[in-house]
């Protein structure tokens, strides 16, 4: 086996499993894509007829009758998606991604990668995976109000030069790259809760608390082995903070592409990350 | 894996075409095109200046055929509202009017806004008195439209004839009781009353207002006049004291009900050290 040494080598040899011959490790990708793909078409359709008889009291009770007409009912269908991104992410996302663990561990002891072998496994552990998944939301909703609050003291900052002045504008501009480093840092801090939960068949309590143990000594390796792959979503993220201005220069429908492409690059980066985490696990088990 | 990515390819595409299929006529092609050519509009009306005539004329002709080819009259009736907007900006009122006419038809609210536009233009062309019969006409035909409703206000500002719009409010009031209706011509009203500086019936209107509509909105407008008025004109504390107390007797658990003790104790004490304040400068609310 590659000797570990750098994020770099984990995210190599983590990739080095998504193989043709081991073609089935795809599924949990392919089905997470195509599930939230599926919502955003549904969601797309909303406001409209036969889709709309649901949808459009819903809409209109909740955010009002305008965000029923074009263009306004595509600056509300992020806002739909993120909460129905919520929903797949704690019921499908984390038990597909407990499957790619689950196949990687298989890999690993020379079997063959089959997805319905892995599913069977997987669910069996099914609520600890749905209480993990629940854990990063927990820890945003944290960082949401510590956030809102320090925009609320920023807020009271009058100076229209100087250093609190910037400093203002840095707290209010930095919220999305704020977020989303704090999100690495969850990440990294619960990542191998799902592989100890699906390889070590270990309960979401003792999961949370060996996941410790595990990072113990490799928080930076692990912290960066899941900044790399989270860098692809930086040029998104960019994107959606001028969405205004995309929107703008191109068509008010960006706003669905946009969404159909974080699908896609943010599935990957989960994907990709847990397996690193598995990789690092499994290697960090039988080599220290 | 190819087999799976072209089933799931297939569901979506599959549920893509039936959902196109079935909203098909349902308005919202017609409201993104119209949203289209509106957003090429206004870059057109910006520029109006340095824009050639022909630019303009191809900008009629693209409406023309949006009004021909809609399958909505509402839709066609937008787009000639559109129409006649786009020759108002090149100064060309009479041909506007023409284009304003042809929008009205079966819908009120569109009625109301191009009888409201064709006033505007004879205004422009400072021809007040076709405008006044044309604003004449908007009340008595479209009285509850959202158009309709405020243009006895703007009538009476511009003429100072507060008595009739006076008039039209209470009479809309009592023919539309237990209604949103009612409740702005109640604040139409106190504003009428308030502009001919009738203090009395203007704190009498509101405590009306917040007897019959105890909404946040309604009561915060209500106390910032009737304290205002009760103390700076009327200087009848008493007045206040029993609007407030009637309020509570009403509505013993309503949000408002410690606010409303509040003004009654801070009445009270101004009563009782028996100040006579007259703000003579204090500014008087211009809108409630």
């Amino acid at each position: 086996m590659t000797k570990v040494k750098s994020p770099m080598t984990v995210l190599r040899l983590a990739s080095n499993l998504f193989t043709m011959e081991n073609q089935q490790i795809f599924y949990p990708f392919i089905i997470i894509v195509f599930i939230n793909l599926l919502i955003l078409e549904v969601l797309y359709f909303a406001p409209r007829y036969p889709l709309s008889l649901f949808f459009n009291p819903l809409i209109s009770r909740m955010w009002g009758a305008e965000y029923l007409q074009y263009p306004l009912n595509l600056l509300l269908l992020p806002k739909i998606m993120y909460y129905a991104q919520i929903v797949v992410f704690l019921f499908v996302t984390s038990i597909l991604t407990a499957v790619t663990v689950d196949m990687i561990a298989a890999i690993n002891n020379d079997r063959p990668a089959i997805f319905k072998d892995s599913f069977k496994r997987a669910i069996r552990s099914y609520i600890s995976i749905v209480i993990y998944a629940m854990l990063p939301l927990i820890f945003f909703q944290g960082f949401t109000k510590g956030y809102g609050l320090l925009i609320r003291h920023a807020d009271k900052i009058h100076e229209t030069t100087g250093f609190y002045f910037w400093l203002k504008k840095f707290v209010f501009y930095a919220t999305p790259y704020a977020q989303f480093i704090y999100g690495i840092f969850v990440t990294a801090l619960l990542i191998y809760i799902p592989v100890l939960i699906i390889i070590e068949k270990r309960k979401i309590f003792t999961a949370f608390f060996v996941n410790f143990k595990v990072l113990f000594g490799s928080f930076w390796l692990t912290f960066f082995m899941i900044l790399v792959p989270s860098l692809f979503f930086l040029p998104l993220l960019l994107m959606r903070e001028n969405i205004n201005a995309l929107a703008q220069m191109t068509a008010p429908e960006i706003q669905i592409w946009i969404i159909a492409l974080s699908i896609f690059i943010s599935t990957a980066i989960n994907i990709m990350t847990v397996s690193s985490a598995s990789v690092y696990y499994l290697y960090k088990k039988e080599n220290l | 894996m190819k087999k799976l990515l072209l089933t799931l390819g297939c569901i979506l595409l599959v549920i893509y075409a039936v959902l196109t299929a079935l909203s098909w006529g349902d308005g919202y092609r017609s409201e993104r095109k119209l949203w289209r050519l509106n957003h090429e509009f206004s870059y057109l009306a910006t520029h109006n200046d340095s824009t050639p005539d022909f630019a303009f004329e191809q900008m009629a002709r693209k409406y023309r055929a949006f009004i021909q080819q809609s399958p909505s009259a509402i839709f066609a009736a937008r787009g000639q509202m559109m129409l006649g907007n786009l020759y108002a900006v090149r100064k060309d009122y009479p041909h506007a009017r023409d284009e304003y006419q042809k929008a009205v038809g079966s819908d009120d609210e569109i009625s109301a806004q191009a009888q409201m536009s064709t006033a505007k233009t004879y205004e422009l062309e400072n021809n007040w008195q076709q405008a006044h019969d044309t604003y004449q006409q908007i009340v008595k035909d479209y009285p509850t439209t959202n158009t309709g409703f405020f243009v006895s206000m703007y009538l009476a500002k511009h003429d100072d004839s507060y008595d009739s719009a006076l008039t039209f409010y209470q009479n809309l009031a009592n023919q539309h009781p237990k209604s949103t209706l009612e409740y702005n011509a109640l604040r139409m009203i106190a504003l009428c009353q308030l502009n001919q500086h009738d203090w009395q019936a203007t704190v009498q209107t509101m405590r009306d207002m917040i007897l019959k509509y105890p909404k946040a909105m309604a009561i915060k407008e209500a106390v910032n006049t009737i304290n205002l008025l009760t103390v700076t004109r009327l200087h009848d504390y008493d007045m206040g004291i029993q609007i407030y107390q009637q309020f509570i007797q009403k509505y013993p658990d309503h949000p408002a009900d410690p606010l409303l003790q509040k003004m009654i104790k801070d009445l009270q004490l101004l009563k009782s050290k028996n100040l006579n304040i007259r703000f003579g400068q204090a500014p008087l609310p211009k809108k409630l």
